[in-house]
């Protein structure tokens, strides 16, 4: 919150974008000149009819930054999703506030774009500061200025290129993106390492996003718009790691331990069939593997599944 | 986060574990962990042709398996703590871990609803694959994790197969109180 009031401080009057300022200033315009001019209630129809054509030219200008770089992820429908949810609440609120002081409708759609506009300015100055530029001169629908590199990406993760990912979100990285760019970035760079089977570097980018802001905050159970469920990413030195022989209490006592300080538990055992539906089949019967062996050839099969079960084969 | 299982060879672990202090292997003489296997059992036991030769080859394999774990745990520096006792597990474990636990003991420990019903999905997804590989109907119960969001809940649901997956279904918390 400190750091949004710093910026705002800072560039009061930052350009939101000529197509913003033109639409919501134009919209809450036309709601002054409506309210203080029309007598009958239902005057400010079409007033209302060109706002909600407006709305639509901007969510094309966004569609087209998009396009222009060829994202065509869920994280841009994700985005789009929140932007109606915020635009219905703000609805919601310029209605409420004409009822509450009963106002003329034509209020409404001034208060309405005003706040708009805030949301709009707001929501420019993040995404702006994310790249480190000066948000004066954000102008972030030039694909020279703003590639986007990290979100263009994820159009390779769906028809699984992930070396041209990769080297998409390494080429974003070097641009220095900060904020919810840069982990996101790490995190889907770590993603593309992984299936590419390059374990250790996969391992460092996600240490590095968890030690991001972004995954701090969501770790620490604050919500932030993603997805409650997904688990939180441990790093490396808040994993303990408890191994030994079978049958000697371990995981009763882990699970008591994990129940006294609210620790998460992984359990090898309980994730046993999850990790061998990815494993190759194991073709010999119950007999050739328990019975007709000796513990050593077990113990050597026992390490085997181990290797595997890590991603070390 | 505690990762759990006889899977974690020092081998594997090493490259992963933030320091040796991460990492404990708990160890205990055939003598006593025989009759814990043995009254555990094990899915296999009823479909081989000679069970004790497969038991006597399981144990024998644990004890192969924790000379060489032993001999690993020493290469990489990590600790080993061999137990008399079933009941020794839990406090040994504990002094070794509890004072890496001194910051997170002390701050909020967020969604702690949200990782124990990880916990529990685990074991019901386990427990439904087991049952679907053996072709056989679930029987029996488990002792769930509460999913209640209080911290410190160390209370258990016990529960059968079909009951859980019915909460689940219907997303309901699995809850003690």
């Amino acid at each position: 919150m400190g750091t949004r009031l710093k910026r705002w401080w800072r560039y009061p009057f930052a350009v939101a974008g000529p197509l913003s300022v033109l639409v919501w200033t134009s919209i809450a315009v036309a709601g002054i000149v409506g309210a203080l001019t029309l007598r009958r209630p239902f005057d400010p129809v079409p007033a209302l009819l060109v706002s909600l054509v407006s709305s639509a030219g901007i969510k094309i200008a966004r569609k087209r930054f998009a396009e222009s770089r060829g994202i065509t992820s869920a994280e841009l429908r994700q985005g789009l999703r929140r932007q109606n949810v915020t635009g219905l609440i703000i609805a919601a609120f310029a209605l409420g506030v004409v009822f509450a002081f009963d106002l003329k409708v034509a209020w409404g759609l001034a208060i309405g774009a005003v706040c708009f506009f805030v949301y709009e300015l707001d929501r420019r100055q993040t995404f702006a500061a994310a790249l480190g530029a000066d948000p004066r001169w954000a102008r972030d629908w030039s694909p020279e200025i703003d590639p986007a590199y990290e979100f263009v990406a994820t159009r390779h993760f769906l028809t699984k290129e992930y070396d041209k990912a990769r080297e998409l979100l390494e080429k974003g990285l070097e641009r220095n993106p900060k904020g919810f760019r840069r982990s996101f970035a790490l995190y889907n760079l770590a993603c593309a390492e992984a299936l590419l089977d390059n374990g250790e570097a996969a391992l460092q980018h996600l240490s590095a996003a968890a030690e991001e802001a972004f995954f701090r905050k969501y770790a620490q159970g604050s919500r932030l718009g993603v997805h409650p469920r997904r688990p939180s990413l441990p790093v490396l030195s808040e994993i303990f790691w408890l191994g030994g022989m079978s049958g000697v209490g371990k995981t009763t006592a882990a699970r008591a331990l994990a129940r006294r300080h609210d620790l998460r538990l992984y359990s090898f055992d309980a994730h046993q069939f999850e990790h061998a539906s990815r494993l190759p089949p194991e073709t010999r019967t119950l007999d050739e593997i328990w019975v007709d062996t000796t513990p050593e050839e077990l113990a050597d099969w026992f390490e085997e599944r181990c290797r595997e079960r890590f991603g070390r084969r | 986060m505690i990762v759990d299982g006889p899977q974690a060879l020092p081998e594997l672990v090493a490259p992963l574990a933030a320091s040796p202090d991460h990492v404990l292997y708990v160890v205990a003489s055939r003598k006593m962990q025989e009759p814990l296997v043995r009254a555990r059992g094990s899915g296999v036991a009823s479909r081989v042709r000679d069970p004790e030769r497969a038991v006597a080859n399981r144990l024998g394999r644990d004890e192969e398996l924790v000379r060489r774990l032993r001999h690993g745990a020493e290469r990489h520096g990590f600790p080993v703590v061999e137990v008399q006792d079933v009941t020794e597990t839990l406090p040994a474990i504990a002094r070794h871990v509890e004072p890496l636990l001194a910051d997170w003991i002390a701050a909020p420990h967020g969604d702690v609803s949200g990782r124990r019903r990880d916990e529990n999905d685990a074991r019901i997804r386990q427990w439904r694959f087991y049952m679907d590989s053996i072709d056989a109907e679930p029987s029996g119960g488990l002792d769930f994790a509460c999913e209640c969001d209080v911290p410190g809940c160390g209370l258990f649901v016990p529960l059968g197969l079909p009951d859980a997956e019915a909460a689940r279904i219907c997303g309901a918390p699995l809850l003690a109180h």
